[in-house]
């Protein structure tokens, strides 16, 4: 038994080894090239580590742009967006997973048809829209959306939501729990795992999107790091160095919070307690 | 998550959200607003700007730099949504499409009014503003203009013993020094191309107009790609890359072939291209000398690709005599230091551009080339120049990698421009 | 009986109407969500794809002129074919891939939050930069990738992006490599969410790894599978950056897919009411896949 046990612990090593050397090799070289002066990048035969490494691409991004400035206002943008992602969407998605009602089925794929516009032909429209309403230059159309909800949240949370047994509900409600009640404490502590990879998506999705805040924003004060960043791309000249450098630096803050957050994955939430 | 920890982030986001600004942009009464793409000189820009407040304190102007590859979705959005900026930097790629829509301000009245002097400029780099071809009317005046430029790997010259390129040169000398100039590896693989062919619009239509072929009808109307003199020119090129094999396929990527020529960077390649702009990343090598040549010769004429970068006035700008006031500025009065940084934009008027500071900044050597090509220029762009030049060098793509005779191929081509520059 | 049906129905209305009256207070940051944002500019953008709007200076009903221009346009067709093509590749590789990747990083060992990150590194990088990255290494003559073949192997490797061929092979594998950490994710939410318990149990009653995960995992994962399905199903059809950064949609149209097509219509070529009409076809393609996933869904799907 504990023989079998150290291999396949060997075996579970090997292929996440394997795995991971295919995903962490070619991100390497981002790290890599970011390292490179202009002319180490275009050497051949190819290097994978330069001569003589240097930060020179890093002093110059801090160096050009207010980057605690644009951080912080990413975090803003980002991390309320994150909120109001995961309020809505767990709501409704608590709403089509266990409520009936009347046109559940439609209303819900109304919802995930959504995801199925490609957005170039809605954005002009959508900008119209939020002209009208005042809120050009403002962070309103990068948050204000997030807040009533989302295909894709929703999505993702009803499914989750599906395979919780509904003998936890019905046990609820005998006990007199209220639909708000099963899902503040059933569903919500349950879809743990889902919650935060739900709110990584959103985190991610928005610090990296960089099309709305270019549309919206024009004063410098409110840029987002991605829009930042976004400068350094020449109007001549690609400096490639430059651009895997700001990929780095606006990859971390995500990293960081991806780690914070891990933790809850792995939280496997034992149904049996529960259930007794 | 219990209840009052839910009320508490509730309450949070609400104080948040609260906290953001409010309303839109406030826009000073009078005020000029102008967005640039010239990401590479925004530090010199400003300060230009802040030249031109301390002259007119009476014009306050709301400068904003875009991203490049974001610009032509923010001014399409801009102007649908009745936010265009008042000024702002467009290419010709885009030109004759916003002249259409009627979202350009005609500036011949200005011009006319003012008595402004034209001479300044170059000659040739008004020619494609002219808005119809010919006529006087104008509704963008020119700050820069690029040009394609032979550039060339000094030191694979010399190795090879091979005098550099000059004026002189015809394309069956090109090819000839080409062929020298292809090094191959034991193993069948090639160490270093003389040359890199390809369809795009800063190589292969320019010389179909030197070899006595036309690209289009001079009503811009129809295709004249199938014409012989147009077929034996692409047949040339195509040759270069599976005949001759002194070229690699040509290269998808845009960054590539037309902004930052990776493979000449590198010394893969002896030859190669393309426009001036390129200059400010070819300043980067440092394991070999460069310089550039003029575009060689064809068989009829010569002609080398080139266009203005321009500045232009919304149709709905409310400050006219304004916008126009910094529109004139910056086409006219822009100084050199702008432009000698980088080098890739040569300045639209003569007198800038044969200014000492100009001419002497280095590499290339040979800068005169950037001024003695102005001549030959060509640009070629006509309305839907974007969607016609797509069609070209895809359909072309299949001759390119050898795939389709040339003939078939230019058949193709032209049978889908026709179908767009016929649309209604 | 007779007495108790009344009774009964009026209790069951009444449950109804709560239920119905709780759904819709769930659902009201949705519904308000879709009516203020969604609509307007969906109604909108349906109305320019019957027109030539953004062409000219007027804006004239072309009618269903927009979509027979698609229907007899060759070049629509190649982008359809390229788009189902990119489809049909990415979808089961990147599952495949993503759940092999979910089933190797669920296993208890010392460490696995390492690997874990890792798989998920590359969906944190901004496409751009690894579409960028993906484009040196696949350089056909300066590329790593082909320096390896041609170093190992001693003849050329193939020419990647600058081919008909490679191309579109090459745009699916970056597309698959980048997400797959992410759809890893979903799976592995899926996974834990398990009840463990029943694994247990199948493990006490003799069930070797490839009988567990058939008639115990994978059941339970199916939600979580349907989930990851449509999702990429629904983001393949509408693949743009890829194509975006590397290709344009060349060499030859083998690239140009039905979102990179309709961003050119749009805002390149002033051509928005026939990006419209291209939206609203590639709109029903995805609908119809998607609705057929959840038509067949009864048949794998099992929910609690």
């Amino acid at each position: 038994m504990r023989g079998s046990r150290v291999l396949s612990a060997t075996f579970g090593y090997l292929g996440l080894t394997v795995a991971a050397l295919f995903f962490l090799l070619p991100l390497l070289w981002i790290v890599v090239t970011s390292l490179k002066t202009p002319e180490q990048l275009f050497q051949y035969p190819p290097r994978w580590w330069p001569e003589h490494p240097t930060l020179e691409n890093y002093t110059y991004l801090f160096s050009k742009m207010p980057f605690i400035r644009y951080s912080f206002n990413s975090l803003k943008v980002a991390g309320l967006s994150t909120i109001g992602s995961v309020v809505s969407c767990s709501l409704a998605a608590y709403a089509f997973a266990r409520l009936r009602f009347a046109g559940r089925t439609a209303l819900f794929y109304v919802l995930l048809a959504t995801l199925m516009i490609p957005y170039q032909v809605t954005m002009i429209p959508v900008f119209i829209l939020m002209r009208s309403l005042g809120w050009v230059d403002t962070y309103y159309p990068l948050i204000v959306p997030w807040f009533f909800g989302g295909a894709f949240g929703t999505f993702l949370l009803r499914q989750f939501f599906l395979t919780i047994p509904t003998e936890l509900d019905d046990a609820a409600k005998i006990d007199g729990c209220s639909a708000f009640g099963i899902y503040r404490r059933i569903y919500l502590p349950l879809a743990g795992p889902a919650l935060t990879a739900l709110a990584i998506f959103v985190f991610m999705f928005q610090w990296n999107d960089l099309l709305t805040p270019v549309i919206y924003l024009s004063d410098p004060d409110k840029f987002t790091l991605t829009l930042g960043l976004a400068f350094f791309k020449g109007t001549v000249v690609t400096r490639w160095n430059l651009i895997m450098a700001g990929a780095v630096i606006s990859a971390v803050p995500i990293l960081i919070i991806y780690l914070a957050a891990q933790r809850y994955f792995v939280q496997g939430v034992a149904l049996t307690g529960l259930k007794g | 998550m219990n209840r009052t920890q839910v009320s508490k982030g509730l309450g949070l986001v609400l104080l948040l959200l609260l906290a953001l600004p409010h309303g839109g942009s406030a826009q000073a009464t009078g005020a000029v607003t102008y967005w640039t793409y010239f990401t590479d000189k925004w530090d010199l820009e400003q300060k230009f700007l802040a030249d031109f407040k301390k002259a007119r304190p009476n014009i306050t102007v709301q400068a904003q730099l875009i991203p490049p590859d974001q610009l032509q979705q923010k001014t399409v959005t801009a102007f649908a949504s009745k936010t265009a900026p008042d000024l702002w930097n467009t290419a010709p790629t885009f030109y004759y499409e916003f002249v259409q829509r009627g979202d350009l301000e005609n500036l011949t009245p200005y011009i006319t009014r003012d008595k402004t002097g034209l001479g300044t400029f170059f000659p040739n780099i008004l020619t494609d503003l002219a808005v119809p071809p010919g006529s006087g009317n104008y509704y963008a005046l020119p700050r820069n203009y690029v040009v394609s430029l032979l550039y060339y790997n000094k030191n694979a010259f010399d190795k090879a013993g091979i005098g550099y390129p000059d004026a002189s040169w015809d394309w069956n000398k090109l090819l000839d020094v080409a062929k020298r100039l292809t090094i191959r590896n034991a193993d069948g693989t090639v160490a270093q191309f003389g040359f890199v062919s390809s369809p795009w619009h800063t190589m292969l239509d320019p010389l179909i107009l030197a070899n006595g072929g036309r690209v289009l009808s001079d009503d811009q109307k129809s295709c004249r790609l199938t014409d012989p003199a147009a077929v034996k020119t692409i047949q040339f090129m195509v040759d270069m890359i599976q005949r001759d094999k002194v070229s690699p396929n040509p290269t998808q990527l845009k960054e590539y072939i037309v902004e930052s020529p990776d493979a000449f960077k590198a010394g893969k390649v002896a030859m190669f291209i393309t426009g001036s702009w390129a200059i400010t990343s070819m300043r980067e090598i440092k394991s070999f000398d460069w310089d550039v040549a003029m575009v060689p010769k064809g068989s009829a004429k010569r002609v080398i690709y080139g266009g203005p970068d321009t500045i232009v006035m919304s149709s709905s700008t409310k400050n006219k005599s304004g916008a126009w006031e910094l529109l004139k500025y910056l086409t006219m009065q822009t100084p050199v230091s702008w432009y000698a940084a980088g080098m890739g934009l040569v300045p639209s008027v003569q007198k800038t551009a044969t200014a000492k500071e100009w001419l002497s900044s280095t590499p290339p050597a040979h800068t005169q080339v950037m001024l003695d090509s102005a001549t030959f220029m060509v640009g070629g762009f006509t309305p839907h120049w974007l969607e016609w030049q797509t069609a070209k060098r895809n359909t072309l793509n299949e001759a390119f990698f050898g795939q389709k005779p040339v003939a078939a191929a230019a058949k193709e081509a032209c049978a889908a421009i026709d179908k767009i520059l016929q649309a209604k | 009986m007779q007495r108790a049906g009344p009774h009964a129905s009026s209790v069951a209305g009444r449950r109804r109407l709560r239920e119905t009256l709780e759904g819709q207070a769930f659902l009201l940051p949705t519904i308000f969500g879709l009516a203020l944002f969604w609509l307007g500019p969906v109604v909108a953008s349906v109305l320019i794809s019957f027109t030539d709007w953004g062409n000219g200076q007027h804006v004239s009903w072309l009618g269903l002129a927009n979509y027979r221009a698609l229907y007899t346009s060759p070049l629509f067709w190649k982008v359809f074919a390229n788009t189902w093509y990119y489809t049909l590749v990415s979808v089961p590789a990147g599952m495949l891939l993503s759940l092999g990747l979910a089933l190797l990083a669920n296993q208890k060992l010392r460490g696995i939050g390492l690997f874990r990150a890792i798989y998920f590194f590359p969906s944190i990088i901004s496409m751009t930069a690894v579409a960028l990255m993906w484009s040196f290494l696949f350089n056909p003559d300066l590329g790593f990738i082909n320096y390896v073949i041609r170093r190992v192997f001693h003849v050329p490797g193939p020419e990647w992006v600058n081919s008909i061929q490679w191309a579109m092979p090459a745009l699916i594998f970056v597309g698959v490599w980048k997400w797959a950490g992410y759809n890893m994710v979903i799976f592995l939410a899926g996974l834990q969410s398990l009840d463990r318990s029943l694994q247990e149990a199948a493990a006490m009653d003799g069930a070797n790894s490839w009988q567990r995960f058939r008639h115990v995992t994978w059941p339970g994962l199916t939600p979580t599978t349907l989930f990851v399905l449509v999702i990429m199903l629904i983001g393949s059809f509408q693949v743009f950056e890829q194509t975006y950064v590397m290709t344009e949609g060349g060499p030859a149209y083998a690239t140009l897919t039905m979102s990179y097509y309709i961003y050119l219509d749009a805002f390149q070529y002033f051509h928005m009411g026939q990006a419209a009409a291209l939206a609203y076809v590639l709109f029903a393609v995805v609908c119809i896949v998607t609705a057929l996933q959840f038509a067949l869904q009864r048949r794998w799907v099992f929910y609690q």
